[in-house]
Protein backbone atom coordinates (compact mmCIF):
# COMPACT_ATOMS: atom_id res chain seq x y z
CA UNK A 1 0.00 0.00 0.00
CA UNK A 2 1.08 3.33 -0.93
CA UNK A 3 1.25 6.18 1.76
CA UNK A 4 -1.35 8.64 1.37
CA UNK A 5 1.52 11.43 1.34
CA UNK A 6 3.53 10.20 -1.94
CA UNK A 7 0.63 9.61 -3.92
CA UNK A 8 -0.32 11.97 -6.54
CA UNK A 9 -3.80 14.63 -6.74
CA UNK A 10 -5.05 12.06 -9.35
CA UNK A 11 -3.92 9.11 -8.04
CA UNK A 12 -5.85 9.75 -4.78
CA UNK A 13 -8.71 10.61 -6.21
CA UNK A 14 -8.81 7.91 -8.66
CA UNK A 15 -8.27 5.61 -5.41
CA UNK A 16 -11.44 7.00 -3.81
CA UNK A 17 -13.69 6.73 -7.18
CA UNK A 18 -12.38 3.20 -7.48
CA UNK A 19 -13.52 2.49 -4.17
CA UNK A 20 -16.80 3.65 -4.30
CA UNK A 21 -17.58 2.49 -7.24
CA UNK A 22 -16.90 -1.01 -5.90
CA UNK A 23 -19.65 -0.42 -2.98
CA UNK A 24 -21.79 0.91 -5.70
CA UNK A 25 -21.21 -2.68 -7.38
CA UNK A 26 -21.65 -5.23 -4.33
CA UNK A 27 -25.07 -3.09 -3.63
CA UNK A 28 -25.55 -3.84 -7.43
CA UNK A 29 -25.04 -7.30 -6.50
CA UNK A 30 -27.44 -7.65 -3.71
CA UNK A 31 -30.17 -5.77 -6.00
CA UNK A 32 -29.56 -8.47 -8.76
CA UNK A 33 -29.76 -11.66 -6.01
CA UNK A 34 -33.02 -10.17 -4.47
CA UNK A 35 -34.90 -9.07 -7.73
CA UNK A 36 -33.61 -12.15 -9.65
CA UNK A 37 -32.46 -9.49 -12.40
CA UNK A 38 -30.46 -11.06 -14.66
CA UNK A 39 -29.63 -8.79 -16.89
CA UNK A 40 -28.11 -6.47 -14.14
CA UNK A 41 -26.59 -9.62 -12.61
CA UNK A 42 -24.42 -10.43 -16.31
CA UNK A 43 -23.61 -6.73 -16.13
CA UNK A 44 -21.54 -7.32 -13.16
CA UNK A 45 -18.91 -9.75 -13.67
CA UNK A 46 -15.90 -10.13 -15.61
CA UNK A 47 -16.46 -12.62 -19.03
CA UNK A 48 -14.11 -15.31 -17.09
CA UNK A 49 -15.59 -14.32 -13.35
CA UNK A 50 -15.14 -17.31 -11.35
CA UNK A 51 -16.89 -18.12 -8.36
CA UNK A 52 -16.80 -20.44 -5.31
CA UNK A 53 -20.58 -20.38 -3.77
CA UNK A 54 -21.56 -23.47 -1.98
CA UNK A 55 -22.44 -26.22 -4.94
CA UNK A 56 -20.90 -23.33 -7.54
CA UNK A 57 -17.49 -23.81 -8.08
CA UNK A 58 -15.69 -23.01 -11.02
CA UNK A 59 -17.31 -20.20 -14.22
CA UNK A 60 -19.84 -17.91 -12.65
CA UNK A 61 -22.14 -18.10 -15.50
CA UNK A 62 -24.23 -21.07 -14.39
CA UNK A 63 -24.22 -19.15 -10.99
CA UNK A 64 -25.66 -16.12 -12.72
CA UNK A 65 -28.32 -18.00 -14.25
CA UNK A 66 -29.05 -20.49 -11.09
CA UNK A 67 -29.34 -17.17 -8.62
CA UNK A 68 -31.41 -15.63 -11.36
CA UNK A 69 -33.88 -18.04 -11.77
CA UNK A 70 -37.64 -18.65 -10.17
CA UNK A 71 -37.04 -20.77 -7.14
CA UNK A 72 -40.62 -21.79 -5.57
CA UNK A 73 -38.79 -22.92 -2.47
CA UNK A 74 -37.35 -19.27 -1.69
CA UNK A 75 -40.13 -16.64 -1.76
CA UNK A 76 -38.19 -13.84 -0.42
CA UNK A 77 -34.34 -12.55 -0.13
CA UNK A 78 -32.11 -9.30 1.59
CA UNK A 79 -28.79 -9.25 1.22
CA UNK A 80 -27.41 -6.35 3.14
CA UNK A 81 -23.43 -5.49 2.63
CA UNK A 82 -21.74 -3.57 5.06
CA UNK A 83 -17.70 -3.37 6.35
CA UNK A 84 -16.84 -2.78 2.78
CA UNK A 85 -13.06 -3.06 2.76
CA UNK A 86 -11.17 -2.65 -0.72
CA UNK A 87 -7.26 -2.70 -1.70
CA UNK A 88 -6.90 -1.01 -4.91
CA UNK A 89 -4.24 -1.49 -7.08
CA UNK A 90 -4.46 0.24 -10.80
CA UNK A 91 -7.18 -1.78 -12.19
CA UNK A 92 -7.27 -4.27 -10.22
CA UNK A 93 -9.12 -4.60 -6.43
CA UNK A 94 -9.33 -7.19 -3.50
CA UNK A 95 -12.21 -7.09 -1.19
CA UNK A 96 -13.65 -8.41 2.05
CA UNK A 97 -17.51 -7.22 2.35
CA UNK A 98 -20.37 -9.23 5.32
CA UNK A 99 -23.25 -9.83 4.55
CA UNK A 100 -26.48 -10.89 6.52
CA UNK A 101 -28.82 -12.71 4.16
CA UNK A 102 -32.45 -12.85 5.61
CA UNK A 103 -34.98 -14.69 3.59
CA UNK A 104 -37.93 -16.80 3.65
CA UNK A 105 -37.83 -20.46 2.31
CA UNK A 106 -40.04 -23.27 2.21
CA UNK A 107 -38.49 -26.42 3.28
CA UNK A 108 -40.99 -29.99 3.78
CA UNK A 109 -44.33 -27.69 3.47
CA UNK A 110 -43.03 -24.82 5.90
CA UNK A 111 -41.91 -21.49 6.15
CA UNK A 112 -38.54 -20.90 7.47
CA UNK A 113 -36.80 -17.95 7.66
CA UNK A 114 -33.09 -18.24 7.58
CA UNK A 115 -30.55 -15.87 8.45
CA UNK A 116 -27.15 -16.35 7.26
CA UNK A 117 -24.43 -14.23 7.97
CA UNK A 118 -21.05 -14.26 5.36
CA UNK A 119 -18.14 -12.85 4.16
CA UNK A 120 -17.65 -12.71 0.35
CA UNK A 121 -13.73 -12.71 -0.20
CA UNK A 122 -13.59 -10.82 -3.78
CA UNK A 123 -11.05 -9.91 -7.02
CA UNK A 124 -12.28 -7.36 -9.06
CA UNK A 125 -11.29 -5.88 -12.65
CA UNK A 126 -11.60 -2.67 -14.38
CA UNK A 127 -12.88 -3.11 -18.10
CA UNK A 128 -13.19 -0.50 -20.31
CA UNK A 129 -13.96 2.02 -17.27
CA UNK A 130 -16.50 -0.67 -15.45
CA UNK A 131 -15.57 -2.65 -12.25
CA UNK A 132 -16.27 -6.12 -12.39
CA UNK A 133 -16.37 -9.06 -10.51
CA UNK A 134 -13.22 -11.05 -11.58
CA UNK A 135 -14.04 -13.83 -8.62
CA UNK A 136 -15.99 -13.97 -5.87
CA UNK A 137 -15.73 -16.51 -2.95
CA UNK A 138 -18.73 -16.83 -0.34
CA UNK A 139 -17.66 -17.90 2.85
CA UNK A 140 -20.48 -18.78 5.38
CA UNK A 141 -19.47 -17.63 9.07
CA UNK A 142 -23.25 -18.53 10.79
CA UNK A 143 -26.48 -19.29 10.30
CA UNK A 144 -30.08 -18.99 12.20
CA UNK A 145 -33.34 -21.04 11.25
CA UNK A 146 -36.48 -20.19 12.98
CA UNK A 147 -40.53 -21.18 11.76
CA UNK A 148 -40.87 -18.00 9.94
CA UNK A 149 -42.96 -15.90 11.95
CA UNK A 150 -43.36 -12.46 9.44
CA UNK A 151 -46.85 -10.40 9.02
CA UNK A 152 -46.72 -8.67 5.65
CA UNK A 153 -50.12 -8.50 5.21
CA UNK A 154 -52.60 -7.74 8.19
CA UNK A 155 -53.53 -4.93 9.92
CA UNK A 156 -50.82 -2.18 9.37
CA UNK A 157 -48.68 -3.73 7.47
CA UNK A 158 -51.17 -4.14 4.71
CA UNK A 159 -50.87 -0.86 4.39
CA UNK A 160 -47.13 -0.91 2.89
CA UNK A 161 -45.47 -1.50 -0.15
CA UNK A 162 -44.05 -5.23 -0.41
CA UNK A 163 -40.76 -5.98 -2.15
CA UNK A 164 -40.88 -8.56 -4.58
CA UNK A 165 -37.74 -10.63 -6.54
CA UNK A 166 -38.79 -9.51 -9.93
CA UNK A 167 -39.48 -6.50 -12.17
CA UNK A 168 -42.99 -5.46 -10.85
CA UNK A 169 -40.73 -4.30 -7.16
CA UNK A 170 -41.21 -1.16 -6.63
CA UNK A 171 -37.86 -0.40 -6.93
CA UNK A 172 -38.28 -0.15 -10.76
CA UNK A 173 -40.32 2.94 -10.90
CA UNK A 174 -37.37 4.63 -9.29
CA UNK A 175 -34.21 3.33 -11.48
CA UNK A 176 -36.05 2.14 -14.97
CA UNK A 177 -35.49 -1.32 -16.39
CA UNK B 1 -15.63 15.12 -15.93
CA UNK B 2 -12.57 17.62 -15.24
CA UNK B 3 -10.78 16.39 -12.06
CA UNK B 4 -12.92 19.38 -9.86
CA UNK B 5 -16.09 17.60 -11.26
CA UNK B 6 -14.98 14.39 -10.42
CA UNK B 7 -13.62 15.79 -6.67
CA UNK B 8 -17.52 17.29 -6.74
CA UNK B 9 -19.00 13.62 -7.39
CA UNK B 10 -16.85 11.71 -5.00
CA UNK B 11 -18.49 14.64 -2.46
CA UNK B 12 -21.66 14.40 -2.99
CA UNK B 13 -21.72 10.57 -3.11
CA UNK B 14 -20.50 10.87 0.77
CA UNK B 15 -22.96 13.68 1.69
CA UNK B 16 -25.75 11.14 0.69
CA UNK B 17 -24.31 8.26 2.49
CA UNK B 18 -24.27 10.94 5.48
CA UNK B 19 -27.57 11.95 5.17
CA UNK B 20 -28.83 8.44 5.07
CA UNK B 21 -26.70 7.95 8.79
CA UNK B 22 -28.59 11.15 9.77
CA UNK B 23 -32.22 10.06 8.93
CA UNK B 24 -31.31 6.48 11.03
CA UNK B 25 -29.80 8.53 13.72
CA UNK B 26 -32.65 11.20 13.64
CA UNK B 27 -34.93 8.11 14.07
CA UNK B 28 -33.26 6.09 16.62
CA UNK B 29 -33.15 9.44 18.65
CA UNK B 30 -36.62 10.78 18.16
CA UNK B 31 -35.00 13.79 16.76
CA UNK B 32 -37.29 15.75 14.90
CA UNK B 33 -34.94 18.87 14.37
CA UNK B 34 -32.34 16.23 12.81
CA UNK B 35 -35.00 14.10 10.74
CA UNK B 36 -36.67 17.22 9.52
CA UNK B 37 -32.89 18.48 8.10
CA UNK B 38 -32.71 15.55 6.19
CA UNK B 39 -35.86 16.19 4.03
CA UNK B 40 -36.38 19.33 1.54
CA UNK B 41 -39.13 21.62 2.80
CA UNK B 42 -41.16 20.53 0.12
CA UNK B 43 -40.61 16.88 -0.25
CA UNK B 44 -42.57 14.12 -0.09
CA UNK B 45 -43.07 10.49 1.61
CA UNK B 46 -44.61 7.71 0.23
CA UNK B 47 -44.75 5.48 3.66
CA UNK B 48 -48.50 3.76 3.52
CA UNK B 49 -49.01 4.46 6.78
CA UNK B 50 -48.37 7.97 6.38
CA UNK B 51 -48.27 9.68 2.19
CA UNK B 52 -47.85 12.76 1.99
CA UNK B 53 -45.62 16.07 2.87
CA UNK B 54 -42.31 15.08 4.56
CA UNK B 55 -42.09 17.66 6.95
CA UNK B 56 -45.61 16.67 8.25
CA UNK B 57 -44.56 12.57 8.06
CA UNK B 58 -41.80 13.93 10.32
CA UNK B 59 -44.12 15.71 12.80
CA UNK B 60 -46.84 12.39 12.69
CA UNK B 61 -43.52 9.93 12.84
CA UNK B 62 -41.49 10.86 16.00
CA UNK B 63 -44.66 10.70 18.37
CA UNK B 64 -45.52 8.25 16.20
CA UNK B 65 -42.69 5.81 17.14
CA UNK B 66 -42.69 6.95 20.34
CA UNK B 67 -45.73 6.05 21.52
CA UNK B 68 -45.82 3.04 19.60
CA UNK B 69 -42.36 0.72 20.02
CA UNK B 70 -40.06 0.40 23.58
CA UNK B 71 -36.88 0.85 22.21
CA UNK B 72 -36.05 0.99 17.85
CA UNK B 73 -32.30 0.86 16.41
CA UNK B 74 -32.32 0.79 12.51
CA UNK B 75 -29.06 0.16 10.71
CA UNK B 76 -29.01 1.11 7.01
CA UNK B 77 -26.48 -0.85 3.97
CA UNK B 78 -26.50 -1.32 0.53
CA UNK B 79 -26.96 1.61 -0.84
CA UNK B 80 -27.49 1.97 -4.65
CA UNK B 81 -27.07 5.95 -5.69
CA UNK B 82 -27.36 6.87 -9.03
CA UNK B 83 -26.84 10.67 -10.22
CA UNK B 84 -28.95 11.98 -12.89
CA UNK B 85 -27.23 15.28 -12.51
CA UNK B 86 -25.16 17.33 -10.38
CA UNK B 87 -28.05 18.15 -8.51
CA UNK B 88 -30.27 14.84 -8.48
CA UNK B 89 -29.67 11.26 -7.68
CA UNK B 90 -32.12 8.03 -7.25
CA UNK B 91 -30.91 5.59 -4.50
CA UNK B 92 -32.24 2.33 -3.06
CA UNK B 93 -30.62 1.57 0.52
CA UNK B 94 -31.50 -1.53 2.95
CA UNK B 95 -32.52 -0.92 6.17
CA UNK B 96 -32.00 -4.00 9.28
CA UNK B 97 -34.22 -2.44 11.87
CA UNK B 98 -34.75 -4.33 15.39
CA UNK B 99 -37.58 -3.13 17.75
CA UNK B 100 -39.94 -3.97 20.84
CA UNK B 101 -43.37 -3.48 21.35
CA UNK B 102 -46.03 -4.91 23.62
CA UNK B 103 -48.28 -7.32 21.42
CA UNK B 104 -52.45 -6.35 21.73
CA UNK B 105 -52.05 -8.55 24.73
CA UNK B 106 -50.00 -6.91 26.54
CA UNK B 107 -46.36 -9.30 26.19
CA UNK B 108 -43.43 -7.67 25.20
CA UNK B 109 -42.52 -9.05 21.13
CA UNK B 110 -39.33 -8.59 19.62
CA UNK B 111 -39.64 -7.26 16.09
CA UNK B 112 -36.76 -7.68 13.71
CA UNK B 113 -37.88 -6.10 9.77
CA UNK B 114 -36.23 -5.40 6.95
CA UNK B 115 -37.04 -2.61 4.42
CA UNK B 116 -36.13 -0.71 1.21
CA UNK B 117 -35.59 3.11 1.10
CA UNK B 118 -35.72 4.34 -2.28
CA UNK B 119 -35.45 7.84 -2.95
CA UNK B 120 -35.23 10.95 -4.77
CA UNK B 121 -32.13 13.53 -3.51
CA UNK B 122 -31.89 16.97 -4.90
CA UNK B 123 -29.23 19.18 -3.99
CA UNK B 124 -30.27 23.00 -3.23
CA UNK B 125 -28.09 25.98 -1.93
CA UNK B 126 -25.28 23.02 -1.14
CA UNK B 127 -27.34 20.78 0.45
CA UNK B 128 -28.30 17.02 -0.66
CA UNK B 129 -31.80 16.66 0.92
CA UNK B 130 -34.55 13.64 -0.15
CA UNK B 131 -37.03 15.29 -2.21
CA UNK B 132 -38.83 12.06 -2.02
CA UNK B 133 -38.51 8.60 0.13
CA UNK B 134 -40.49 5.53 -0.33
CA UNK B 135 -40.69 2.41 2.13
CA UNK B 136 -40.81 -1.27 0.82
CA UNK B 137 -41.43 -4.18 3.46
CA UNK B 138 -38.93 -7.02 3.02
CA UNK B 139 -39.24 -9.11 5.92
CA UNK B 140 -39.92 -8.96 9.77
CA UNK B 141 -40.79 -11.44 12.55
CA UNK B 142 -42.15 -11.74 16.46
CA UNK B 143 -39.87 -13.22 18.46
CA UNK B 144 -40.04 -13.52 22.14
CA UNK B 145 -38.50 -10.42 23.82
CA UNK B 146 -35.57 -11.64 25.68
CA UNK B 147 -33.74 -8.31 26.62
CA UNK B 148 -32.31 -8.65 29.67
CA UNK B 149 -31.35 -5.61 32.05
CA UNK B 150 -29.12 -7.45 34.79
CA UNK B 151 -25.28 -7.81 34.91
CA UNK B 152 -23.24 -7.68 32.50
CA UNK B 153 -25.99 -5.79 30.79
CA UNK B 154 -26.24 -3.28 33.29
CA UNK B 155 -22.27 -1.89 33.24
CA UNK B 156 -22.98 -0.62 29.63
CA UNK B 157 -23.19 3.03 28.66
CA UNK B 158 -27.18 2.85 27.33
CA UNK B 159 -28.60 4.84 24.18
CA UNK B 160 -31.16 7.05 24.61
CA UNK B 161 -34.48 7.68 22.44
CA UNK B 162 -33.84 11.55 22.96
CA UNK B 163 -30.98 14.04 23.14
CA UNK B 164 -29.75 12.59 26.79
CA UNK B 165 -28.07 9.80 24.09
CA UNK B 166 -24.10 10.00 24.67
CA UNK B 167 -24.17 11.12 20.88
CA UNK B 168 -25.08 14.19 21.44
CA UNK B 169 -22.14 14.97 24.05
CA UNK B 170 -19.42 13.74 21.34
CA UNK B 171 -20.64 16.74 19.09
CA UNK B 172 -20.91 19.72 22.29
CA UNK B 173 -17.92 22.05 21.72
CA UNK B 174 -17.24 21.35 17.99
Amino acid sequence: MNAISEMTDLALLEQVEAKQALQQLNAKFSRAMDRMDRCLMVSLWTDDGQIDWGAHKGSAKPFVIAATATDANLERSFHSVSTEYFEVDGDAAIGEVSVIIVSIVLENGSKIDRLVGGRYLDRYRKEGGQWRIAQRTFVHDWNINLPSSANLEEGMFAKFLKGRRDKQDPSYQLFGE
Amino acid sequence: MDISQRIRRAADYQAILEQMARYIQAVDRCDLELLKYTFHADGVVHFGIFDGNAHEFCDFDIPFIKENLSMGAHRFSTATIEFQSDTRAVAESYMLGNAAAPSPDGTMLNFPDNIRYLDVWEKRDGIWRMYSRGLVVDWNAFWPYSQREDAPFDEFRRGSRSSQDPAYALRVGR
